[in-house]
């Protein structure tokens, strides 16, 4: 058995495989910030703004006008050819103000421009502060008078955009790299596998002392180990640059999930043979198990957020995973001994 | 007529045998309602991922695992010992001073202001809400004048039309844009709606740029089914080549490309099919725009399926090639309202699906690199089956360097190759200016103006590297130098050039001239000493076109 987890561990140093493993996981971890980026963007435009936009209003609207608008224009028609000769970046249209009733606003921004971005930003804070004059001026309560302090008890300004950042690392990013290495971890099994049988060596090896349940669980290993290398260059990653809590339990949750991929990928090895229907099969579970992750607390992207953002979770939502890793591969190893039985 | 597909259908009918196909069915049914069930229930992975506390209320929101607390103190005590993250007490909230518990107090603050606003409903009703936005996005082009001409009177009616008013809006749906703000979007909102309904009223609290981001599951509707019959395909492919049944068919009279055109067309029709189903349930022509990411999908995938040197090579492999279109396709919609998102047709799918207007030029220019990129990855894999290339045990990167430079069989050829080339070059330099986006500014120049230098002079190299000629040299620069001009007529692309120094015309094309003609010239002696020495120069000019100097 120890021969045959050499081999093929040194056929994948060979082809330097788990180079495009750990370039996968590494381009995963890389485009995070990306995807933070741009979600900072969309939520919070003056993110990158680095000089401010202009913002005109026009139209018969003094509490509007009065509302922090940089430019006031009479009429659309002037408030338009200063948009149009990039004089402004945006223009609030309002061709007749309502105090006591709804007032519906058109907003004008620029298409397929940056400012159009950042603009929206700062119209939006106009028109919220145009809201609260008008709610105070209908006798409505214009704020929900909440206000933030630090443990010194002095006042403090939460910013915008660092819960969207927040919740994308842990809640995705981390369960998207354990899960991406699991897929790894199963496909590799059933590479591993299947060339053994489609190149015949699979009965030969049957012919030596090995059994086809230290077969089976060679490969698992070697898959296993291999999930194991990833998965401690990527939480390394992780936890340089953004900081990971309980990153052994992470570890081992990352294992027992391969562990779960990897047996069923063997099961479906086992089971048709050949690479082409056994990597269909594997695919098409893959799927479910990855889109249920994310539905619930309690499965493997919830379980995995809350362990590696420090909060809470229970004993037993953490062992479920290796327990159930463990239980399917002891199934696998049992269906690996009752196909040489039958054959 | 086609005796190759009709060999593929054979095989396949065998292996696929009927309880094999009745078992992908179920198993297919039942990952269809999962999704289905999944995406219906919504993305709730971060339920609980941060902690509160209080003495007087109790939040239910399903980001917070929340505690309740004896006291003000106990509340604070559990505070500083970063067992809670945040901690409410009569109108203040507590937070410590790292991102976790910044986070929690932004989210904290955004359920208050939903509660505040639910409670002003509540109490008030629609004279609470006394804002109501519509947001008119307008292209225009801004022109250095001294004295810029007046806009048109129609123009201005025409805008002016569709000001909305208090008549003209039905009260329902007033009630519904206030509804819409006072819901708490948290907790699961539908992520894969049937609707393709344009949201047009905004309350200040509700109102953003417009995003693409809560369609992006539904582009991977679209596209992941087709991985399935890509799978297969690779697979197929990838089991002749072990099996060296290519060996045999590369002696028969069929043509490699022949070969490869009817190994991949029941497998291409298949993934037509796959797109057209969610086409047809979201009525849209979504078939169209994945159509060319299809084509540059399969081909990668043939070219990598005929040059690995074993499954696990080949898995792997693939994984990553797909990751990195995956991502080429769908991470600019992330940046919708930006011009660079354009680059990708997945963007226009989402557009569709969002009723959003565009321009039919635009997609199709967003679609060309995907093709010629798919055409040159077909041409490469029908060049790289040769018997030798099967037998030898070269990695297919190195395989890539050879039938690039073994397609480079005369002047001609090169210069159309080089111009192929282009966009690979655009396609790993879009990974470039995004991966610069996550490093500070003067390392990430650095790295952007060196990356497009490595990249380029790169597939130039390979192209110049077997004849070594100035001759050479020139019809590769020409035809890459043609190939980037053109593509910048582009709008999308020409926003490229403001990062990626290429709004010029003599000077680029001098460097192309020169870094070729130095890699040429060097490349006799030393070709790796001759690759360095182009790449100095494009950066060097890179460097100075970018600084201004």
């Amino acid at each position: 058995m120890k021969a045959m987890i050499m081999k093929d561990l040194k056929m994948i140093a060979r082809e330097r495989t788990i180079m495009s493993a750990i370039t996968i996981l590494i381009f995963i971890a890389s485009f995070s910030s990306i995807i933070t980026f741009g979600l900072l963007v969309l939520y919070k435009p003056d993110f990158i703004a680095l000089s401010g936009v202009k913002i005109g209003v026009a139209g018969n609207c003094p509490v509007l006008q009065m509302s922090g608008a940089d430019v006031r224009y009479q009429s659309l028609e002037e408030g338009l050819n200063d948009f149009y000769s990039g004089k402004i970046d945006a223009l609030i249209y309002l061709p007749k103000e309502n105090v006591s009733s709804i007032n519906f606003v058109t907003v004008y921004l620029p298409e397929d421009e940056i400012t159009g971005i950042i603009a929206s930003s700062r119209i939006k804070e106009i028109l919220k502060e145009y809201q609260k004059r008008l709610r105070e001026m209908n006798g409505i309560p214009s704020d929900h008078g909440f206000e933030f302090y630090d443990t010194d008890f002095g006042r403090t300004e939460i910013q915008e955009g660092s819960s969207i950042t927040f919740r994308f690392i842990y809640a995705v990013l981390i369960p998207l790299l354990i899960i991406t290495t699991a897929i790894i971890s199963g496909g590799l099994v059933i590479d591993l596998m299947s060339e053994e049988y489609e190149t015949k060596t699979y009965e030969v090896i049957l012919s030596t002392p090995l059994s086809s349940s230290e077969f089976i669980s060679s490969k698992i290993f070697v898959s296993l180990l291999i999930s194991t290398i990833l998965s401690v260059i990527w939480i390394a990653l992780v936890y340089i640059n953004v900081g990971i809590n309980n990153p052994a339990m992470i570890l081992i949750l990352s294992v027992s999930v391969s562990m779960i991929f990897s047996s069923l990928g063997s099961i479906s090895s086992l089971v048709f043979k050949d690479r082409e229907r056994s990597q269909l099969v594997f695919s098409i579970i893959s799927v479910s198990v990855v889109t249920a992750s994310f539905t619930s607390r309690s499965m493997i992207a919830g379980i995995a957020g809350r362990i590696s953002a420090g909060s809470y979770f229970t004993s037993m939502e953490f062992l479920a995973y290796p327990f159930l890793g463990a239980s399917l591969l002891i199934l696998a190893v049992f269906l690996s001994k009752k196909r040489e039985m039958i054959e | 007529m086609l005796p190759l597909l009709k060999a593929e259908l054979k095989k396949s009918g065998r292996r696929m045998t009927g309880r094999f196909r009745a078992f992908i069915l179920i198993l297919s049914i039942g990952t269809v309602f999962v999704s289905y069930v999944s995406f219906s229930h919504g993305f709730s992975s971060d339920s609980g991922i941060y902690m509160s506390a209080s003495d007087q209320y109790i939040i239910q929101n399903r980001l917070f695992q929340h505690y309740t607390v004896e006291n003000f103190d106990d509340g604070i005590e559990l505070l500083k010992k970063g067992e809670i993250d945040v901690f409410i007490t009569d109108s203040r909230v507590f937070v410590r001073n790292n991102l976790k518990s910044i986070s929690a107090g932004e989210e904290m603050g955004r359920f208050i202001e939903t509660e505040f606003s639910r409670w002003l409903y509540d109490n008030y009703g629609e004279k609470a809400f006394p804002v109501l936005i519509k947001a008119e996005y307008l292209k225009r082009e801004i022109q250095p004048e001294f004295t810029p001409k007046p806009i048109s009177v129609e123009k201005i009616r025409e805008i002016e039309e569709k000001t909305p008013s208090k008549e003209k809006i039905e009260p329902e749906k007033r009630e519904e844009v206030i509804k819409e703000t006072i819901q708490q979007r948290s907790s699961g909102e539908e992520v894969v709606g049937l609707k393709r309904e344009k949201v047009e009223f905004y309350t200040p609290d509700s109102f953003s740029p417009p995003s693409l981001i809560s369609k992006m599951v539904q582009a991977f509707l679209f596209l992941i089914p087709s991985f399935f019959a890509m799978q297969l395909f690779s697979s197929s492919l990838a089991e002749d080549m072990r099996l060296k049944r290519i060996e045999i068919l590369l002696a028969s009279p069929i043509g490699n490309t022949n070969y490869l055109f009817q190994k991949m067309l029941p497998y291409f029709t298949l993934s037509i099919i796959f797109a057209l189903i969610p086409s047809a349930i979201f009525s849209s022509a979504g078939i169209v725009y994945i159509f060319p990411a299809l084509i540059l999908l399969f081909s990668a995938q043939a070219f990598i399926a005929i040059n690995s040197r074993s499954y696990r090579e080949l898995t792997f492999l693939i994984l990553v090639t797909n990751l990195l279109v995956l991502v080429y396709l769908v991470i600019p919609s992330i940046f919708s309202g930006l011009p660079l998102s354009d680059i990708s047709p997945v963007t226009f799918l989402l557009r569709d699906l969002a009723n959003d207007e565009f321009s039919l030029v635009d997609f199709l220019i967003s679609s060309i690199p995907l093709i010629f990129m798919g055409l040159t990855f077909i041409y490469l894999s029908s060049e790289s089956m040769t018997i030798e290339s099967i037998q030898s045990y070269r990695s297919p990167f190195k395989k890539f360097a050879d039938a690039m430079s073994s397609s480079a069989k005369n002047d001609f050829i090169s210069f159309v190759l080089a111009g192929m080339t282009v966009f690979f070059s655009f396609f790993f330099e879009f990974f470039l200016i995004f991966f610069s986006l996550s490093v500070p500014l003067l390392p990430s120049f650095v790295v952007l103006m060196l990356g497009v230098a490595i990249i380029e002079e790169f597939f130039k190299s390979l192209l110049i590297y077997p004849v070594k000629t100035v001759r050479r040299a020139f019809a590769v620069a020409s035809g890459f130098f043609l190939a980037e001009k053109s593509l910048l007529f582009a709008k999308v692309f020409s926003d490229y050039s403001i990062v990626l120094p290429g709004q010029f015309l003599l000077f680029p094309f001098l460097l192309h001239l020169t870094a070729s003609s130095i890699f040429a010239i060097i490349a006799r002696k030393d070709w790796r000493a001759g690759y360095i020495a182009a790449v100095a120069i494009h950066f060097a000019y890179n460097f100075m076109a970018v600084s201004g100097i």
